[in-house]
């Protein structure tokens, strides 16, 4: 008797682990990506004097104006992007290039840095007070042009490394078929990058998406943007909470066209057209181009690293022996809100992920949802943020680094279901199929077949989100709890008025834990390879 | 005879994995050649050293007489061979409409527009897609695909056409259609083939000789009737005993 009610509550359990994990799982993306924005909406719909709050802030020319430069301004950026990032990448995905494995390394580190941070490289090489600096370099930093070329140099990893999957994914015979008939040039022209195009329109989406959310690299080189316009009436002199919310509205807005545009263009492209193929790769040999092709390269990936010796050396200094009375709990925070988020967002991207690579029903709407979060700019997701959590009955959360976790995951929890995504999108669903006949409830086909089939592009998933959790300051700069920042946040904040070479030793210190954590990372999904 | 492909002691190595071990194999001006090899025989890898994709490790690949691979080094690239290739999956560019999968290798080929375009209708009009040029490969059956990967190939009048496995995916009735098509034509454009296949059934239905491969070697070659029941090789003995199957 014993027995039989043991296997029918067993029986009943294995029924119910797949809605109680998915539904779990959509709840949290749910809650944590749209809340914020619909909370928004309502403060925004019901604040006092509402529509006169509105007339008020946008009802001037010069806000619509400066939303108009900063559109403008982020197309520049992604233009620049596109324009170093495809070529590059084609020379890295398609030919013999000497080193290239070392170039994907090398020059995609600085996107795992907070844009910021590189910047700060930038000014103690080409300020006025920089190694190399003059008043007309520094004049070149401090403007349009110098956000546009640090921005697009700095995003156009993502171009790079979004097309060289989307190279990799492509079926080979059709590249041979192409290839039967025609040259090299005319492969890749014809026929590889048209292919490839889904990740290349969403690279553009990403670098973009990046570029209008980007506040700390505007507001340092003194360039006025709309974000920036945001930031500041939410604290210092010109704080308006109101008017902030008002503001928020056309990037609201925004973020619903840039919605639209993904899912019209590139939806389900984006991830399917992505893989982490391992296959040999067909190269095409560059032969007397070789060698000036790959000098050239190797110099650009140089050119990157340039800003981060500059900081060494201002913070060689004497800013290293300074650290420790400055350091504060912020590469505590850094680390612990960086680990917490990245391992959510990745258990969100397993269930949610594969869900999505199989077509389950449901999983668009998340998919959805957490793209929306993404895409909508990181000031109006913080201002969500603020508006959502920011309550009595809520405090303990948001008086805590937890808060800092939900807006992370709620900004970052596409790249752990889009990363899943791409990854078991190139495999079958009959290996789950197999097991569930065999008897496997959900619970134990996730464990036992999902994830060690996938466990290196979950591995990639959970990598890339540690990463951009620990570079980000944009979300978290907003809300941050007293005590909690964390170190993008402290070295942000110090820029304006610490020493210097403390800063610059900070900036060094946070270059040192991201190229550890990503040498730590890449080794470990290294050795899963081998093994 | 005039000999379109020849291969002279060819030998491919995957790591340890030896996959094709010191290869003859010789196809003339129009032949028809059905390659019949079980799975893991060597039959794609083939394929890939003819068009260029894979160098050997030894050997020479001759096309029209011409030293195309010799050892590791490939003299002729993969464009500069005039053949073309149906592979299994077909392979249609999903960018592409069905004129322009047709067109791509004529105009990189430098074919003049005018003649192009003469070839491109003729051929369409011979597969039965007339009417479908601007029809994308996604809003084709899998049968009308068929028709437009083997008239992407014919188009290009190349010396020879590689066929790998490509009615492997289709239900017997239209298999046959296609196979029938495909005969009648290779027999008008008297084009050179290498058909890959495991069916010995379908090499039948081509009605040209056979190459057996079975472990990187050709075990036997000659008119598909004539092959001994008695032979060495198990997989030779197999299809005789599958071809006098009712």
């Amino acid at each position: 008797m014993a027995t039989r009610v043991g296997g029918l509550l067993n029986g009943r359990l294995c029924r119910l682990q797949e809605p109680l994990l998915s539904g779990t799982a959509a709840l949290c993306l749910l809650v944590l990506c749209t809340l914020p924005l619909l909370f928004l909406a309502g403060e925004l719909l019901g604040q006092d004097g509402g529509l006169a709050q509105f007339d008020a802030t946008l009802g001037q020319a010069h806000a619509w104006m400066l939303l108009l430069d900063t559109v403008c301004l982020a197309l520049a950026i992604t233009a620049l992007a596109l324009a170093l990032g495809v070529p590059l990448a084609v020379l890295l995905a398609k030919t013999d290039l000497v080193g290239r494995h070392w170039v994907m390394w090398i020059y995609g580190f600085q996107f795992f840095l907070p844009p910021f941070l590189v910047v700060l490289g930038w000014f103690q090489l080409l300020g006025q007070q920089g190694l190399l600096g003059s008043e007309s370099t520094s004049q070149v930093l401090f403007s349009s042009t110098g956000v546009v070329l640090t921005l697009g140099l700095l995003f156009s990893p993502v171009v790079v490394a979004l097309t060289v999957l989307g190279l990799r994914g492509i079926n080979p015979s059709m590249e041979e078929a192409a290839r039967l008939v025609a040259g090299p040039g005319r492969v890749i022209l014809r026929i590889l990058l048209p292919l490839a195009w889904p990740a290349m329109v969403f690279a553009t989406l990403v670098v973009f998406t990046l570029s209008i959310s980007e506040v700390g690299v505007p507001m340092f080189l003194r360039v006025k943007t709309y974000p920036a316009a945001v930031f500041s009436r939410l604290g210092g002199v010109g704080y308006s909470p109101g008017e902030a919310f008002a503001l928020v509205l056309p990037l609201l807005l925004l973020a619903l066209v840039l919605l639209l545009l993904e899912r019209r263009f590139i939806g389900g492209a984006s991830f399917a057209s992505l893989g982490l193929r391992s296959a040999h790769d067909r190269l095409y040999h560059l032969g007397r181009f070789r060698i000036p092709l790959s000098i050239g390269v190797w110099t650009l990936c140089g050119v990157t690293l340039l800003p981060l010796a500059a900081l060494a050396s201002k913070a060689g200094k004497g800013g290293f022996s300074a650290l420790a009375g400055w350091l504060g709990g912020s590469v505590g925070n850094s680390v612990l809100v960086a680990l917490v988020s990245a391992t959510v967002i990745t258990a969100l991207g397993i269930v949610v992920g594969t869900g999505l690579a199989h077509g389950k029903q449901g999983s668009r709407l998340l998919d959805g949802a957490a793209m929306l979060a993404f895409i909508t700019p990181a000031s109006v997701l913080g201002v969500g943020l603020v508006a959502t959590w920011n309550r009595p009955v809520t405090h303990l959360l948001y008086g805590t680094w937890a808060i800092l976790v939900l807006g992370l995951v709620a900004r970052y929890a596409i790249v752990g279901v889009r990363t899943v995504a791409a990854v078991a999108s190139r495999s079958s669903p009959s290996y789950e199929q197999a097991a569930a006949v065999l008897g496997a409830g959900y619970l134990r086909r996730l464990i036992r077949i999902t994830i060690p089939m996938h466990s290196r592009g979950i591995g990639v998933a959970c990598l890339l989100a540690l990463v951009f959790c620990l570079r980000d300051l944009d979300t978290v700069v907003i809300f941050y709890p007293p005590g909690r920042e964390t170190l993008p946040v402290r070295i942000f904040t110090l820029e304006a008025n610490g020493p210097q070479e403390v800063v610059a030793a900070l900036a060094t210190l946070h270059v040192a834990l991201t190229a550890l954590l990503l040498a730590l990372g890449g080794s470990l999904l290294w050795y899963r390879r081998r093994a | 005879m005039n000999t379109v492909i020849g291969l002279a002691g060819v030998c491919l190595r995957y790591g340890r994995n030896i996959v094709l071990d010191d290869l003859f194999l010789e196809v003339s001006a129009g032949e028809v050649l059905a390659l019949l090899g079980p799975s893991g025989s060597g039959k794609s890898s083939l394929l890939r050293v003819i068009m260029g994709f894979l160098a050997p490790m030894r050997g020479v690949v001759r096309l029209r007489g011409e030293l195309a691979s010799d050892g590791s080094r490939i003299l002729l690239l993969p464009e500069q061979r005039n053949l073309a290739v149906v592979f299994q999956d077909l392979a249609l560019w999903p960018h592409l409409n069905v004129w322009d999968n047709l067109a791509f290798g004529l105009r990189s080929r430098q074919v003049d527009r005018g003649e192009a375009r003469r070839r491109i209708s003729h051929m369409l009009e011979r597969v039965g897609l007339a009417g479908k040029e601007s029809r994308y490969p996604g809003q084709l059956s899998g049968g009308e695909q068929q028709r437009v990967a083997i008239a992407r190939a014919l188009v290009l009048e190349p010396d020879a056409v590689l066929l790998d496995e490509p009615l492997s995916n289709l239900d017997l009735g239209l298999r046959h259609d296609l196979l029938d098509l495909f005969v009648a034509l290779f027999r008008e454009a008297g084009t050179t083939v290498v058909y890959v296949t495991h069916d010995p059934l379908e090499a039948r239905c081509l009605g040209g000789g056979v190459a057996l491969l079975d472990e990187g070697r050709i075990v036997a070659q000659g008119a598909l009737d004539e092959l001994d029941p008695q032979h060495e090789s198990p997989f030779v003995r197999l299809v005789c005993r599958h071809l006098r199957q009712p």
